[in-house]
């Protein structure tokens, strides 16, 4: 099973109201907004690494959209596969 | 002649008659020929070559030996001034943020107005700061990335085109320059506000909203809350410096979101906007 983890040059603003989430990556100084559950997202990076099911149990959803959510953070290049 | 502006100071090393005569109505015992601290900039206005002193005259403007603008004719000569001095601030403070808004203070709660397409931040800069409230800038935002407070600048309001008419109609007192024509922004003129004596009174303040007005005919006054992602979008797309400052500036706009509240308003009626904010911020 593929595992994830946060890129150390990424920051995130999780905002009080949950919606939605900034992120802003320090090496290219390129800034993202995410439309994804805040919370979840929160939830789901306290673990230092994750994978797949991990990520379905924190934003409590299907496989499917789960696969959608990550690659959305591949894309924004938030996380990389731990190698 | 030195320009105190509050946060910065202008040495202006040459400029033609006209702009020192503006820069005295505008800017009263701020333009002065002393001061105790050296200046921030040192600025010039002046003609290129002497062919251009009498055919189709331009002026151009320095910063030291640099000029960041094309010359431009020489009945943009105010305005050219403005400008430059607007760019001198933008393009090189870093350690504080700068958006492009209008701040205006009631109460000692600051509300920043950023410049959206269609908003109509001058004009509404210039009715609030003529109906009782402190105008703290029309056209940046400076913001203290360590206490989160804005800070007062003294300069007047840029008016543009038919705004220029209807606030000389609304408060036929006012002061201001004569209009430059055909400018890249279309008619222009200057508007003062405070005198430098009210201004040293003003002091950096809190900021409580960040408001996003947009002008729309025949529209009844709405306020509509916006969620804090999408203010933060806003707010550093507004910015002059939000890509320079990194990290500083990211956990900056993060704070400032998180403490003051992000609000879109449709109107037609500046003083509807007043009454509605007077009342939402309980200022």
């Amino acid at each position: 099973m593929t595992k994830y983890r946060i890129k150390p040059s990424v920051f995130l603003y999780y905002p009080s109201d949950h919606i939605g989430v900034v992120g802003f990556d320090e090496d290219s100084h390129e800034t993202f907004f995410i439309n994804l559950n805040s919370s979840s997202l929160k939830k789901l990076l306290v673990h230092t690494l994750f994978d797949l099911p991990m990520l379905k149990e924190s934003f409590e959803c299907e496989q499917v959209t789960a696969k959608e959510i990550l690659n959305k953070l591949l894309i924004y290049k938030i996380i990389n596969e731990d190698l | 002649m030195y320009i105190d502006i509050g946060e910065y100071l202008f040495r202006v090393d040459k400029a033609p008659n006209i702009v020192i005569n503006n820069l005295k109505l505008m800017y009263d015992d701020a333009f002065s020929g002393f001061s105790h601290s050296p200046a921030d900039f040192s600025v010039s206005l002046s003609h290129d070559s002497l062919l251009r002193r009498f055919v189709k005259p331009q002026v151009t403007f320095y910063l030291g030996n640099n000029s960041p603008f094309k010359p431009l004719p020489a009945s943009q000569s105010y305005p050219v001034m403005e400008w430059g001095m607007n760019w001198c601030i933008a393009a090189t403070d870093f350690n504080r943020l700068i958006v492009h808004a209008a701040v205006l203070v009631k109460n000692n709660k600051a509300i920043i107005f950023p410049a959206t397409p269609g908003s109509g931040k001058s004009t509404l800069s210039a009715y609030f700061a003529l109906s009782g409230w402190k105008l703290y800038s029309d056209e940046m935002a400076i913001i203290d990335l360590d206490t989160l407070k804005v800070m007062p600048l003294f300069r007047p309001v840029c008016l543009k085109n038919q705004s220029i008419s209807l606030v000389k109609e609304w408060f036929p007192q006012s002061i201001f320059t004569g209009i430059a024509k055909d400018t890249q922004k279309g008619d222009v003129a200057h508007l003062k506000i405070n005198n430098f004596a009210e201004f040293k009174t003003f002091s950096p303040v809190d900021v409580v909203a960040i408001v996003f007005p947009k002008y729309q005919k025949n529209t009844k006054t709405e306020p509509y809350m916006i969620n804090k992602s999408t203010g933060f979008e806003k707010l550093a797309a507004n910015s002059f410096n939000y890509n320079i400052l990194g990290r500083k500036g990211f956990d900056g706009i993060q704070r400032l979101i998180e403490k003051t509240q992000q609000v879109e308003i449709n109107y037609n009626d500046l003083s509807d906007v007043d009454n509605l904010l007077t009342s939402e911020f309980t200022l």
